[in-house]
């Protein structure tokens, strides 16, 4: 399967972008971002984070969500989901990979770090796939900050209300 | 800009920016769930006074142990008692007529097609259920708990880290882990058979093809795991096994 340009313009922003290059530092340009957020300083802190069970649940649930959303508009395109997951995972398993290959050495991050980011960049180009048909979640929206040289980890607070946890 | 293109706001960020309200603090309509079929339900149906007993016996002892067939057989017995008219012929309920008799029993009823996954799509009181012993939680070892357990390790596969990682399974793949479920539960296959072939005919009645893509993955149940057995205090040390 051949990958839409939407896709492939948003994986050229992924391999273009410095990951982990302000992780801990406070926002530089937090554009129109009105989100309380809060900054962890440490990888041991964000390592903590991204383990949260809340954490993991919500970036299920921000995929059913979407997907529950393109159902209902495209059940005939939704039924060809897979193909789209296993056509990007081709690149975001190793992009993510590479990415995070000078801070895995350095800190032995545990797996959860890489499957999560796996998580976010893997749905975020899926949503790209489809967003002819429909605009993309909140996993794209989670994307801003990894291309933004920071670390997504947790979310705290009954969702939507609470603070967004980033490294 | 090209599609999805990116010049360092948030909203233009996969074609974002042609979006109106999409930005980071657009509402995402996050919904906390519950599987209600682990759910305590208050009933306000009185149950029969003679068989109450009997069905929280079963539910105590329904665990992973000779005779579980038996003890899943008095409860099917129990659960047709009280259906009533019902439906000829079939081995479900629906879920809204079989949870509140079993209030306080130590029996649970039991979504065959999981809440957490079709409750968007099939009304919660309507979702064919069988009568399980034990909290799908937390006692481990009863047949609500492994029937759970059997479709975590199904669902597993879809969720981050699994063999299938961001994918969704069928309506058809969901059925037959279901009835693999079923029969991990001790229900006898002829029984999880029909059951789960209600399911299906449920699932075709609100319109979900078998060949069709689910697009709800339920969150982790985070059961209660087995606690490992230990050596008492006293106990002489386990001899290394040498050449396995």
């Amino acid at each position: 399967m051949t990958l839409r340009p939407a896709t492939l313009a948003t994986l050229e922003h992924f391999k273009k972008a410095d990951w982990f290059v302000r992780v801990g530092q406070n926002l530089v340009d937090s554009g129109n971002i009105t989100v309380p957020i809060t900054i962890v300083s440490s990888w041991a802190e964000a390592i903590q984070h991204c383990q949260d069970s809340e954490w993991e649940w919500l970036l299920n649930e921000s995929a059913n969500i979407y997907r529950e959303r393109l159902a209902k508009v495209a059940q005939k395109e939704f039924n060809t989901w897979n193909e789209h997951i296993r056509a990007v995972k081709e690149f975001s398993g190793p992009l993510v990979k590479a990415k995070l290959a000078p801070v895995q050495k350095e800190h032995d991050l545990p797996p959860k770090v890489e499957s999560t980011l796996r998580w976010i960049v893997t749905m975020t180009l899926t949503e790209a796939e489809y967003a002819h048909i429909t605009e993309p979640g909140y996993l794209t929206k989670l994307s801003f900050w990894i291309v933004n040289g920071h670390f997504p980890c947790d979310w705290k607070g009954e969702f939507p209300n609470g603070n967004l946890i980033i490294y | 800009m090209s599609a999805g293109g990116f010049n360092g706001d948030v909203n233009s960020f996969a074609g974002l920016s042609a979006i109106p309200g999409s930005g980071p603090n657009a509402a995402l309509g996050y919904h906390v769930l519950k599987d209600a079929s682990i759910t305590a339900v208050a009933s306000s149906v009185p149950m029969d006074a003679a068989a109450a007993p009997v069905v929280a016996a079963v539910g105590k002892v329904a665990t992973k142990i000779p005779g579980v067939e038996a003890a899943m057989a008095k409860v099917a017995d129990f659960a047709n008692s009280l259906k009533g008219p019902g439906t000829p012929g079939t081995v479900t309920q629906p879920y809204g007529e079989l949870a509140p008799g079993l209030s306080g029993t130590g029996v649970q009823a039991h979504h065959l097609n999981q809440d957490a996954a079709y409750g968007s799509l099939i009304p919660k009181d309507q979702g064919v259920s069988l009568p399980m012993p034990g909290n799908a939680i937390t006692d481990v070892g009863s047949p609500h708990y492994d029937a759970h357990a059997s479709m975590e390790g199904f669902w597993n596969q879809f969720r981050e880290g699994g063999a299938r990682e961001g994918e969704t399974p069928t309506n058809a793949e969901v059925l037959q882990a279901t009835n693999k479920s079923l029969q991990n539960a001790g229900v006898p296959s002829n029984t999880a058979r029909q059951a789960t072939q209600e399911a299906a005919a449920q699932q075709k009645q609100y319109g979900l093809q078998p060949e069709s893509a689910v697009p709800r993955v339920p969150g982790k149940l985070n059961q209660v795991q087995p606690t490992q057995p230990t050596a008492p205090p006293n106990a002489p040390p386990v001899p290394a096994v040498k050449n396995p």
